[in-house]
């Protein structure tokens, strides 16, 4: 387990600094990464949020607050940067946000990054229709397991608040599955 | 809640396994370091030039420009840009941007004598900054026969006038239409 305090110390430390950088990236480059890959889908596009995440992370941490948990801030920036990265996407492409998902589920079939079933494929489609609240809270607890305390410091969102996302999440989902499943 | 909850997710977990659907390229996370530092490293390059000049360059050097400046030439006539607006774009579209210039800032609250001169070109660029003229919007308040109403006379443009608009103004947005 990380030192987290020492690690932050290390890292607002000019002398320390790339050193304790090397640290943090080995540390969380894979969790970070896969918490932006379930925003994002496509791996080039979460390389790119990746990599913005962790130069945002190096050019911040001066500013980082010791109140908050460093893990909760790194995944706050790197939801931010990867929700901004979409919307700017879908901006692009002058589409809704909803448009722009459905597109991007519809396009996993024929990427080779993607090694789902069809009830795979079924899942991500259901969880592409979610609005964007519901989707974040529904990939990080039902994926990742995390905790509505973890949840609620990143999203800086009420746990109750959490809870009925998660509720109508699941419940859109079973139904959407139910449907299009035999 | 919880319960009702507990119960689609048990169906979703039945239906679907949470086995991780996505993957990435061989060796990513083993090279994802190093991309990562040379970036910041990159980043971390002086902003600062290291070229020089001498240390006259500088000086005197508004002389040396204006000395080359050709002698004797017509002045070109600078259009301000207000003028321009109100030249280029029609009443209709003026009064658009008039009214919502009118509603949105402060300026006006308590102005009710508002006409085209009283306007600066801060509320112009300001305008045009934050609402592009749309051709659908100039559409809208265009009345069809605007050409009667304004004092575009296409057909009797000469062409030193538009030679001289040509020379005088920027240009680059009809390079650009021409290329689309």
């Amino acid at each position: 387990m990380i030192d987290e305090i020492a690690l932050v110390k290390d890292l607002q430390n000019n002398s320390s600094k790339e050193v304790a950088f090397r640290t943090l990236i080995t540390n969380y480059k894979e969790r970070l990464y896969w918490h932006i890959r379930k925003i994002v889908i496509n791996h080039a596009d979460t390389d790119d949020v990746l990599q913005n995440t962790f130069i945002k992370i190096y050019y911040n941490i001066e500013s980082f607050n010791k109140q908050s948990k460093l893990y909760s801030w790194m995944y706050r920036i790197a939801t931010n940067e990867a929700i901004t990265f979409i919307n700017k996407r879908a901006k692009e492409q002058h589409i809704d946000i909803t448009t722009y998902y459905k597109k991007v589920a519809n396009s996993l079939q024929s990427d080779v990054y993607f090694n789902g079933d069809e009830i795979q494929l079924i899942l991500q489609k259901a969880i592409a229709l979610l609005p964007e609240k519901q989707r974040l809270v529904f990939n990080m607890k039902y994926f990742d397991g995390m905790k509505y305390d973890e949840i609620s410091e990143i999203l800086e969102t009420t746990v109750g608040g959490l809870k009925a996302s998660y509720h109508h999440a699941v419940k859109k989902i079973e139904h959407f599955i139910k449907n299009n499943t035999d | 809640m919880n319960k009702e909850s507990l119960h689609s997710e048990q169906f979703i977990e039945q239906k679907v396994n949470k086995k991780q659907p996505f993957s990435v390229p061989k060796g990513y996370f083993e090279n994802f370091d190093n991309t990562i530092y040379k970036k910041t490293k990159e980043q971390n390059l002086p902003k600062t030039s290291a070229l020089k000049v001498s240390d006259t360059y500088f000086k005197n050097l508004e002389d040396r420009i204006i000395s080359k400046l050709p002698k004797n030439k017509k002045t070109l006539k600078v259009v301000r840009f207000k003028k321009y607006v109100l030249n280029t774009i029609p009443f209709a579209a003026a009064a658009a941007i008039l009214l919502f210039i009118g509603i949105t800032t402060n300026n006006f609250k308590n102005n009710s004598g508002i006409d085209l001169d009283s306007l600066t070109e801060s509320d112009f660029e300001y305008w045009l900054e934050t609402n592009p003229i749309n051709t659908n919007d100039i559409a809208i308040v265009l009345n069809q026969n605007i050409l009667d109403e304004t004092p575009f006379y296409f057909t009797q443009i000469e062409d030193e006038i538009i030679e001289e608009f040509v020379n005088t103004n920027n240009n680059s947005f009809l390079i650009n239409e021409l290329d689309e």
